[in-house]
């Protein structure tokens, strides 16, 4: 992949893939113009100050998703990067396509941007990396869990939620989906405890528990059904369940598709004219040293008596804000459980974010809301970051 | 073990071996998977919670409603009431909740807690958090099988939420409105019994209407009796002897109810206040379509001991007995000291009798082939 060096692609362009590769980046006439309009009047230089000032248009009016899309195409970056470096990573397990780990990570979009506040965190790109590496990581995990499990293992263990999208993207709608899901309910119910093993692999149910499962469909719903009906539908949504891959946002693909047509962007007043209610994001800068110069006089203080921490806490912090190891190693390191140093790491963060409540109070001029505290959380994980890079004289920059 | 990294936004706690060796039940296999499951989490999850949460424990009621096939448990504490939700799920694209933590005044809870369970790798991950406003709200209900399903970005992740929020956020607004239940009709209730008798959980509560299933759940008594039918046990399976003189301090064996409870107020004649009655369900069987009848006991003292009258009634829908039903009165050792029979279209049957204290009878009640006995003491 190549980087984006201008700040008119880094946001308003889109990866082309082709046969599961980078192939280049495709521009949104769209985008491009309405990214150039604004350059025109605003000649600001820096990425992390478009990413705020698209961040605050989209917060004003969230109908309007131009601003969002804005904060798409620069996420399409970080997306790639992290997604091609858990690739390789677990390459070795399985035949994973780099297309579709990428199109995961899409998927959390919106999440992500819902849970990000340049005011605390400026730095989109690094919180992006974070957030879409568990993300991604999380769906690595449950593939790897299905792996060599069979279909009947993987209906037992398959979210409603999860069952009910895959049915969905078959195809299936109103009554006839209903009636899969409650098949596939049934079968749960009466195969759960009685699932039959044959080496270590679970096997379809026998006949009698078809009997049972059919007698179960047949007493709750309006329509009874004989077995040969029910087998065949959970048969189908065990296929379903295990095709099932979540498509990427649409909305990006129609980003892609459109031509300059009657543009919305001619629609919308020229924003830079709404006046001055919003803050100028340069002055977010300003907030956020304040942000970390208090946290590193609050770091250096942590009692860890207080808090009943686990005494290497200081150096699970150090090894992976700073020296960017992984849990394992550190586990490994330090000859603690890695649930032990998740924990930890999580116990941390959840101080931290209390003191800062407590100190935001009197000393920041931002009025925090209870939705705040996930956007809270999320950059605390940046400020420890960026604290931990600079106890290591190394420059804070970008990662 | 997987070898992926813990997402460390999660709260990752190992489950130890011993859990899962020791948890054993005495409950139809069915529900025995969802209880091991749930009892595994409730010694990890609580523990854990209790750190943060140092009054946090578990009500009492959650035995009865994991053996009435619910999934989750409640926590208690002083600040935060939340109902965790145990999953083996092995994806996180949302959670399912039963109507019943919903929309039942007594359960609905501030948050709902969503925890993955891996059993084999020895696991667990509490993973999602929601206000119980916005599962009321956001969540899709499902009507066919009575549950609220929620996409995984809807949830919050950031655990932490949980302490914080009552201490720094405390008049944020976390449960949505929940409508008060109404009493449910004898017939309703009748049915209900019938409905658990003769399916097998979970499907026999969703057949029952919401309104009387969230109602029985919420009584001591009809969720004993609820469990007892759907577990195919009769309510008072241990045979024993009813000792009247303590119905005199309002002391009632288990399954003696108020009347009102089983039988219809306009069948029972007015009743002087030196007068106590209870009613018991009695049910003489599947092979006679399900016939239920209540025996009702009527007590009063007198110089020597009591006055006594037996009754039998019908219930449910029916308002007449069936014709050759029994009722017998057996003296200590046995002898048939009195038997009335019913002829069709009888509203009741009866009979009047002295006892001095001490004395001890047995009454019958039968039908065909079909027969319960009560023994009492005065």
């Amino acid at each position: 992949m190549d980087k984006r060096e201008s700040l008119i692609d880094q946001f308003s362009t889109f990866i082309r893939w082709r046969e599961d590769r980078f192939q280049k980046w495709e521009t949104d006439a769209r985008l491009q113009r309405h990214m150039a309009q604004q350059l025109h009047s605003d000649h600001q230089g820096s990425s992390q100050y478009w990413v705020a000032y698209w961040y605050q248009h989209w917060q004003q009016s969230e109908a309007i998703t131009l601003s969002r899309d804005h904060l798409y195409a620069y996420l399409q970056e970080p997306c790639y990067r992290v997604t091609a470096q858990l690739w390789s990573t677990y390459q070795n397990h399985k035949n994973l396509s780099l297309a579709d780990l990428f199109s995961q990570g899409v998927l959390c979009f919106q999440k992500l941007l819902s849970n990000f506040n340049p005011v605390l965190n400026p730095n989109l790109a690094a919180y992006a990396s974070f957030f879409l590496k568990w993300r991604i990581l999380d769906e690595l995990r449950r593939q790897d869990k299905s792996y060599g499990h069979t279909r009947w293992s993987l209906l037992l263990h398959s979210s409603p939620t999860r069952m009910r999208k895959a049915l969905v993207s078959m195809g299936l709608t109103d009554t006839l989906l209903e009636c899969h899901l409650q098949a596939w309910e049934c079968y749960v119910e009466r195969y759960q405890p009685v699932k039959i093993k044959q080496e270590g692999k679970i096997q379809p149910p026998p006949a009698e528990i078809w009997s049972q499962i059919t007698a179960d469909y047949n007493l709750v719903m309006p329509h009874p059904q004989d077995v040969d009906y029910i087998q065949k539908w959970v048969d189908t949504c065990g296929q379903a369940v295990f095709r099932y891959i979540a498509p990427a946002d649409i909305s990006i693909n129609q980003a892609l598709s459109s031509d300059g047509s009657q543009e919305l962007m001619d629609v919308i007043p020229t924003l830079d004219s709404s006046g001055a209610e919003v803050d100028s994001p340069n002055d977010y800068g300003a907030i956020h040293s304040q942000i970390l110069t208090w946290l590193k006089a609050e770091w250096q203080n942590l009692d860890i008596k207080e808090y009943r921490l686990n005494a290497h806490y200081r150096t699970i912090v150090a090894l992976y804000y700073g020296q960017g190891q992984e849990q394992k190693a550190i586990s490994q390191q330090l000859g603690i459980n890695q649930s032990t140093v998740s924990r930890t790491l999580n116990k941390v963060k959840t101080i931290l974010v209390d003191r800062f409540l407590a100190w935001s109070q009197d000393h920041l001029h931002m009025s925090l809301q209870v939705n705040d505290v996930e956007a809270i959380n999320e950059a605390v994980s940046h400020w420890l970051w960026s604290i931990c890079q600079t106890e290591l004289g190394n420059k804070e920059g970008k990662p | 073990m997987s070898s992926y990294e813990l997402t460390p936004e999660h709260v990752w706690l190992e489950i130890p071996e011993t859990l899962l060796i020791g948890i054993t039940s005495f409950v139809p296999l069915q529900m025995d998977s969802l209880l091991r499951l749930n009892q595994i989490c409730k010694a990890v999850v609580l523990p854990y919670l209790q750190s943060y949460f140092p009054t946090a424990y578990i009500p009492a009621v959650q035995h009865d409603l994991w053996q009435l096939g619910m999934n989750g448990f409640e926590i208690e504490s002083k600040s935060v009431r939340l109902v965790c939700l145990p999953s083996t799920d092995w994806d996180l694209d949302g959670i399912q909740v039963a109507q019943e933590w919903v929309d039942s005044p007594d359960l609905a809870p501030d948050y709902f807690l969503a925890v993955q369970v891996d059993l084999e790798d020895r696991i667990l991950r509490l993973w999602g958090i929601t206000p119980h406003q916005r599962l009321k709200e956001q969540g899709q209900f499902i009507a066919r099988n009575r549950t609220y399903i929620l996409e995984r970005d809807l949830l919050t992740e950031t655990l932490n939420m949980l302490w914080l929020q009552p201490k720094y956020f405390p008049e944020t607004q976390l449960r949505g409105e929940v409508a008060a239940l109404t009493a449910p009709s004898l017939d309703e209730l009748t049915q209900a019994w019938d409905i658990l008798r003769a399916s097998p959980m979970p499907f026999a509560a969703r057949q029952i209407g919401f309104n009387t299933w969230a109602s029985i759940l919420g009584n001591e008594q009809w969720r004993q009796h609820a469990i007892a039918l759907s577990q195919h046990q009769q309510p008072s399976s241990i045979p024993q002897t009813i000792q009247l003189s303590q119905w005199l301090n309002h002391r009632f064996e288990q399954g003696w109810q108020a009347i009102n409870e089983l039988i219809a107020p306009q069948l029972v004649g007015a009743f002087m206040d030196t007068q106590i009655k209870r009613a018991k369900l009695i049910d003489l069987g599947v092979e006679l379509s399900g016939c239920q009848v209540s025996l009702m006991m009527t007590i009063s003292t007198t110089e020597t001991g009591m006055s006594l009258q037996a009754s039998v009634y019908p219930t449910g829908e029916r308002l007449t007995l069936p014709a050759n039903l029994h009722l017998r009165i057996l003296t200590g050792t046995g002898e048939i000291f009195k038997e009335v029979t019913s002829r069709s279209d009888d509203e009741f049957i009866q009979y009047r009798f002295d006892a001095a204290t001490g004395d001890r009878f047995t009454i019958q009640v039968s039908l065909g082939t079909a027969s319960v006995t009560e023994d009492f003491q005065v």
